[in-house]
């Protein structure tokens, strides 16, 4: 295995299997310049944490862990129904592996079952346009708080698409057909002038910021690159 | 917590604790597996604390990271059952407000396929290849676009860093030497 920068991404971001991790661990401890590029990865995605909305922890969780700690030296999950890599992302993280759990010969069964059903899914998704933008519009479709609506046109019986509303106010948006080549799609808050949300040349989008409720939000169809004010007529409203 | 120290590990789980419940929340669904990530994590911070090097990670950063690795792993022991969900998140407001300031910003700054990237691949732990599979990008965008991503709100990270350095800053205190 040859570690390259973008190994270096995947390792930050937890992708590599255990074995590659061990390779790329073995590399960074010899190239101090790669271990400061992946130790800045970690520091950024971990500034992305810690911009989350902190969860508060359950009464007793304190004393749950401490419990834990004092107890027996043992590696077991609280609830692990996976087979557990060591956390090895920040350099001294590293367990033995002598102390991992040993997976059971039943589980070959089970990952077997989940690898020909991973595969299937990954095939028929990579196959399938409108699978891909389903599965990311259900996932955002369950988010807690989110509240979907029909994009509508003008003229059309069947909806263009459909925009989720997020708890936090940002919008996502599936569609059903991307834009031409020559175009793209430009999503507009609109409360007096309108506010460009930002532009998309596929058929689904996330605006960076909240959109206010109340205000509309529509789309409309520009050159590459975006305009600063609509130059066309929307091709779908909605008021949120 | 080096020095098996319980107050300081008790210390670091009521103020990191909820920040790594809150990652857990955005990977897994179910409440008792985001209690069950938080307590593992710890747990195992706990165990490889001898091994903390503060020279080289903030403690922050490198809870976080233990945190990430053992909500993915529960994930991908999820996949059967959470396939379909392919929920993701940016910041939003709540926590540190200097920090969450600062993230804003450097999010704003990413272009909108770096950003469903970044979460896509952070939040839900698609690899490489399912992201390609997911968006229909090609491979070799993937990568690089979220190479770029990261470059990216280093360096937006950095300058607000920089910009702010005069500032008393609680946060630069707690990435000092915990741990």
């Amino acid at each position: 295995m040859t570690v390259t920068e973008d190994t270096l991404v995947s390792y930050a971001f937890g992708h590599l299997a255990s074995v590659d991790e061990a390779v790329v661990e073995a590399h960074l401890r010899a190239h101090p310049d790669d271990a400061r590029t992946v130790a800045a990865y970690l520091d950024v995605l971990a500034s992305l944490v810690m911009a989350l909305p902190p969860e508060p922890l359950p009464a007793g969780g304190e004393e749950a862990l401490l419990a834990r700690v004092r107890g027996p030296a043992t590696p077991a999950e609280t609830r692990s129904n996976a087979p557990e890599r060591t956390p090895k992302g920040v350099p001294g993280t590293y367990i033995p592996s002598r102390e991992r759990p040993r997976r059971a010969v039943w589980w070959r069964d089970v990952l077997a079952a989940a690898a020909v059903a991973g595969l299937y899914v990954s095939v028929f998704t990579l196959l399938n346009p409108d699978a891909r933008t389903a599965r990311v519009l259900q996932g955002y479709r369950t988010e807690p708080g989110a509240v979907s609506y029909a994009l509508n046109a003008e003229g059309r019986a069947e909806p263009l698409g459909t925009l989720v509303r997020l708890q936090d106010g940002r919008v996502f948006v599936a569609l059903g057909v991307p834009p031409s080549a020559d175009q793209v799609y430009q999503a507009w808050e609109i409360a007096g002038a309108p506010v460009s949300l930002g532009t998309f040349d596929g058929r689904t989008f996330l605006s960076a910021q909240a959109v206010t409720e109340g205000n509309t939000f529509g789309l409309t169809l520009e050159p590459p690159g975006g305009s600063d004010q609509p130059t066309s007529t929307p091709i779908t409203l909605l008021e949120l | 917590m080096a020095a098996r120290d319980e107050a300081a590990l008790a210390e670091l789980y009521r103020r990191y604790g909820p920040y790594l419940a809150a990652l857990s929340r955005r990977l897994l669904a179910d409440r008792d597996d985001v209690q069950g990530c938080v307590q593992d994590a710890f747990f195992r911070a706990w165990q490889a604390a001898g091994r903390f090097d503060p020279a080289r990670a903030s403690a922050k950063t490198w809870l976080v990271t233990i945190g990430h690795r053992v909500a993915i792993n529960r994930l991908r022991g999820q996949k059967p059952n959470t396939l379909p969900l392919e929920a993701w998140d940016a910041p939003t407001p709540a926590g540190d407000p200097v920090e969450r300031i600062q993230l804003e910003g450097a999010v704003r700054a990413l272009d909108p396929v770096e950003r469903e990237l970044i979460e896509l691949a952070f939040y839900r732990g698609h690899s490489h290849q399912e992201l390609a599979e997911l968006t229909g990008r090609p491979l070799g965008s993937i990568k690089s676009k979220l190479r770029a991503a990261l470059h990216r709100l280093r360096d937006h990270l950095d300058d607000s860093d920089d910009d702010s350095s005069d500032e008393p800053d609680d946060r630069h205190e707690r990435q000092g030497g915990e741990g």
